[in-house]
């Protein structure tokens, strides 16, 4: 009997849409999409690209214009940060990592340079797609938007904590 | 070292793929231009459409119902608009008709006479040669069309098939359409993915805009020559209404062009100068109010253009390719102005394209 049931109701789950492929269960792990529930991820996966880099490769440069937030499927992204004429490494992201979503709410340029390591594939949804889902599925695109900024927030605090707490800590590396 | 020269070279063969597909596209648009005319009906639909679609999803329905319940309402307004209008647009046609082989000889009529008179004035000239020509040149017209008329039933059956087409495409484009997009872009290099990303966006955004925009005007216009012209009391004003409100989607020449129709019904059926004048201030009048409260209403939120530029890739486009070249000249000029606005942006304020 239960196996008839669960039968019924993986073909339920097929006919609307709601079986998680591997990006939608990358995708519920990153904060701003925690909120949603199957229906919104597969909402959010069709509008996110599959994007690969080669080892070494830029995602986008630092001081250009941002246009989207990337999360890593497989594989390292390094953050250099340019201080003083050197590449200095802010931060290393590992797999379900994300890192560039202050460019989902503005054109402001990147605060720094992100760098493949290894063959690496990230997720981008970007900032255009945002802003058609934001009209599109308000409803929708206004929880994204609140999860971001609060987690923008919380970053923001903990950027700055950081920051006065130890000031020309990190590791100096050149490129 | 080894592998960025690689990665670089990768990158590049990668662009040049781009270039030449785009290239190849171009030619195979260029070298079937009838062929892709229903396609291109069927994008200008789509952008009419998709705002429409868009709000209907927002009330939480799946895209493809939201897509059949436009269709379904579509056919239902089409219907409705035949079964009334339909007798009188089939009156005015059936009158046009019978009234075409009239309108010739009547023309033919004061052709011969005037060439009379300047024969009797312009010495030397042998009696009845022109007279003779023009009996030539225009006594096989009413048997030409009745010679072509097969001819105008295979494109009556072609405009049906077409219209087929034009539906089925616009149905799976709108449906599909960001999907279609994503496989596209899809193939652009990493290095220039989110430029082209945004670009293609506002590239979107503002051709859309100018085509809903258009398009509103187009439907307000025909709306308003259609009462001006009833009111004047010319004949076939409705017909002649819609094809202002048709002609006028291309930018300062079409009103001329739609004005003409309308002058010679007002010479040949009404024969009066007085009629004529009145057409052509009818039509002044309702330009006057499309530029002074319409249009920039319904067009001026899309991209901002210097008259002269429009009217030189009008001019452009019509020489390229006829008719269909002045109606996307616009549009594809809006694509390029925003192209190159942004790409400009990208190298003054970031040098992006230096030290990337």
């Amino acid at each position: 009997m239960p196996n008839i049931a669960e039968n019924i109701f993986e073909r339920l789950r097929k006919v609307f849409g709601v079986d998680k492929s591997e990006i939608v269960k990358i995708l519920e792990k990153v904060p701003i999409f925690s909120d949603l529930n199957l229906v919104e991820l597969n909402k959010i996966e069709i509008i996110t690209h599959e994007r690969e880099y080669m080892d070494g490769e830029q995602v986008f440069h630092e001081k250009e214009p941002g246009a989207g937030m990337y999360i890593i499927r497989t594989g390292t992204i390094k953050l250099l940060k340019r201080v003083e004429g050197k590449e200095v490494a802010v931060a290393t992201m590992k797999q379900g990592d994300f890192f560039g979503e202050i460019a989902l709410l503005d054109e402001s340029p990147r605060s720094a340079t992100a760098v493949a390591e290894g063959k690496t594939k990230i997720l981008g949804f970007y900032r255009p797609d945002f802003l058609e889902l934001l009209k599109r599925d308000p409803k929708l695109g206004s929880k994204v938007l609140l999860q971001l900024s609060q987690m923008i927030a919380k970053r923001l605090r903990v950027t700055t904590e950081s920051n006065l707490k130890g000031a020309g800590n990190g590791s100096e590396t050149e490129s | 070292m080894d592998l960025k020269q690689n990665l670089k070279v990768w990158n590049w063969a990668k662009l040049l793929g781009i270039y030449l597909l785009i290239l190849i596209a171009l030619v195979i648009f260029y070298l079937a231009q009838d062929l892709l005319t229903p396609f291109l009906v069927a994008f200008i639909i789509v952008y009419a459409l998709n705002p429409l679609a868009d709000k209907i999803e927002s009330w939480g329905i799946k895209r493809t119902w939201a897509v059949a319940m436009i269709f379904i309402g579509f056919i239902v307004f089409a219907g409705l608009v035949l079964l009334i209008g339909f007798d009188s647009i089939k009156a005015e046609i059936t009158l046009l008709k019978t009234q075409v082989p009239a309108y010739i000889e009547r023309i033919k009529a004061s052709l011969i006479e005037n060439a009379a008179m300047v024969e009797s004035k312009i010495p030397n000239m042998k009696k009845g040669m022109l007279q003779n020509m023009i009996t030539q040149r225009l006594g096989d017209l009413p048997t030409m069309i009745g010679e072509k008329m097969p001819f105008i039933l295979k494109t009556l059956l072609g405009l049906v098939t077409s219209t087929l087409i034009v539906l089925f495409l616009t149905f799976f484009i709108l449906k599909d359409g960001r999907e279609f997009r994503k496989n596209i872009i899809r193939i652009i290099p990493n290095k220039y993915f989110e430029t082209v990303l945004c670009l293609l966006f506002e590239i979107n955004k503002s051709v859309g805009n100018y085509v809903r925009g258009q398009l509103i005007d187009c439907t307000i216009v025909a709306i308003l020559s259609v009462i001006g012209l009833s009111l004047i009391g010319l004949k076939y004003a409705l017909i002649i209404g819609i094809i202002c409100g048709i002609t006028n989607i291309i930018p300062y020449l079409g009103p001329i062009m739609g004005m003409i129709p309308a002058i010679f019904i007002a010479l040949v059926e009404h024969k009066s100068g007085a009629m004529a004048g009145s057409v052509v201030a009818v039509m002044m009048g309702v330009q006057l109010i499309d530029n002074v409260a319409v249009s920039p209403i319904a067009v001026g939120q899309s991209v901002d253009l210097h008259p002269i530029a429009v009217i030189l890739s009008v001019t452009i486009g019509g020489a390229l390719m006829g008719l269909w070249g002045m109606l996307f000249a616009v549009p594809i000029y809006c694509a390029l102005k925003v192209t190159f606005q942004i790409l400009y942006k990208g190298i003054i304020e970031y040098g992006s394209w230096e030290n990337a």
